[in-house]
């Protein structure tokens, strides 16, 4: 890549502009190349005048609140001896994103799951094929079907991917569900192969009709937040199986 | 009197200090990093993200973040506030592409998402005189000055840079490249 280049992935990878195989690139860079950060953090410094001129919005406790009890559930910090050990860099910042143990670490629930998913699978083979109650279709955004989920009375789900659904590398998809319309959306689970997938619902209510269910693209081990974060790349809404 | 109040830091807080707490488990100073940057950190991801309950997002999302990293936030190799800034733009912007996706899908109407938006020209009013990037900016044209603006302050992609401005995509895209590579020269 000419060095012209490389500076104008950092520029841009600092604007938000990076899509697509570029942004996959300066993923890349940002994990493995010390020069690269290096462009990037003179980027940041030559626009960091612009983060000061935004106004000021009051923060309230409500919002602190929220960030505390977070902080109280969230895992201990990462290990710190390792992080004193050796010299920090200066991509140590985008290394926070960009490191797969750090979203590990803030997905230890999501990982958890993932493997609660995983031994559950055994034991709900042996009692599959029982009537659904709910299935939902969910489109792509082609509209195409990409996956048919169908629920079951005793709070199990099963999502069958259609066709070539893939998940980006390095990542895993994640299944969301809406029980009160205008609340925010609950993960039912977090898949990081394409292929059917047994998960259970149980700490939420029966789905109802026109549940919105959706799928996001996440980092490996699910949203790192609770919330989807990366792009809904299939939804669609349950309707009762006859 | 040259130096505009945007250039100096906000007096007396000492935020490596605070993020030195964090890093040893102390929550009062976290909270102490709240009250001091949150609102400012809010400003910039309502600017990028528009929505209040997505900018009250990306900010507590952040500050999970710094609790969690800042024993990896070293000092001596960078800035604090740069730091903090970083991952919160990064958050934001992973919200907002995430979200403008989904936008995409359910065929929403992106002119509703215009009129709140201050325009480059107010934005470069907000500058101060004596740095950098003001006088660097006003070397460009005002088309593409307006372009990288939009694109750092409100987070507009290259797509709706091109619809935004009424020029092609490929143009946009070597407005952007030749302005960096105009600021770069000027800035360095």
């Amino acid at each position: 890549m000419r060095r012209d280049d490389f500076d104008r992935l950092a520029a841009e990878h600092v604007l938000g502009l990076l899509e697509g195989e570029e942004r996959g690139v300066a993923d890349n860079l940002l994990a493995s190349d010390g020069d690269f950060r290096n462009l990037v953090e003179l980027w940041r410094q030559r626009f960091s005048a612009w983060d000061e001129t935004a106004d000021e919005l009051p923060a309230g406790d409500a919002l602190w609140a929220r960030i505390e009890s977070s902080v109280s559930a969230a895992p201990v910090a990462a290990p710190r001896a390792s992080a004193a050990s050796r010299p920090a860099s200066p991509g140590v910042l985008e290394r926070i994103w960009e490191s797969l143990s750090f979203w590990r670490t803030v997905g230890l629930a999501g990982a958890a799951a993932a493997l609660l998913m995983g031994l559950g699978m055994g034991f709900f083979a042996i009692k599959a094929s029982r009537q659904p109650v709910m299935i939902a279709v969910l489109l792509n955004d082609a509209n195409q079907p990409g996956a048919v989920l169908s629920t079951f009375e005793d709070g199990r789900m099963e999502l069958v991917p259609l066709g070539d659904m893939t998940i980006p590398h390095n990542h895993s998809v994640q299944v969301w569900t809406f029980p009160d319309p205008a609340g925010p959306p609950v993960s039912v689970g977090v898949l990081r192969a394409a292929r059917t997938a047994r998960m259970t619902m149980d700490d939420l209510p029966q789905p109802h009709s026109n549940q919105l269910f959706t799928i996001s693209v996440e980092p490996l081990a699910g949203s790192p937040t609770g919330l989807p974060t990366g792009p809904v790349v299939m939804k669609g809404t349950a309707s009762a199986a006859l | 009197m040259k130096a505009a109040l945007g250039d100096v830091a906000p007096p007396a807080f000492d935020l490596p200090h605070a993020l030195g707490q964090c890093a040893k488990g102390d929550r009062l100073a976290l909270r102490a990093i709240y009250d001091s940057e949150a609102p400012r950190m809010l400003g910039v991801a309502m600017r990028l993200l528009r929505r209040r309950a997505l900018a009250e997002e990306a900010v507590h999302d952040t500050f999970v973040q710094v609790w969690q990293k800042a024993a990896s936030f070293d000092p001596a190799r960078g800035e604090a506030r740069a730091w903090l800034y970083a991952v919160l733009r990064n958050r934001a912007l992973n919200i907002l592409r995430g979200e403008s996706r989904t936008d995409l899908v359910e065929d929403f109407e992106p002119m509703g998402l215009v009129s709140d938006e201050e325009d480059a020209e107010s934005l470069m009013l907000r500058l101060s005189d004596a740095g950098s990037l003001k006088r660097c900016l006003e070397r460009l044209e005002p088309s593409r000055r307006q372009a990288i603006t939009l694109a750092y302050i409100h987070g507009l992609s290259h797509g709706e840079l091109a619809g935004r401005l009424g020029v092609p995509l490929g143009t946009v895209k070597s407005w952007i490249r030749r302005s960096l590579v105009s600021l770069r020269e000027c800035m360095t």
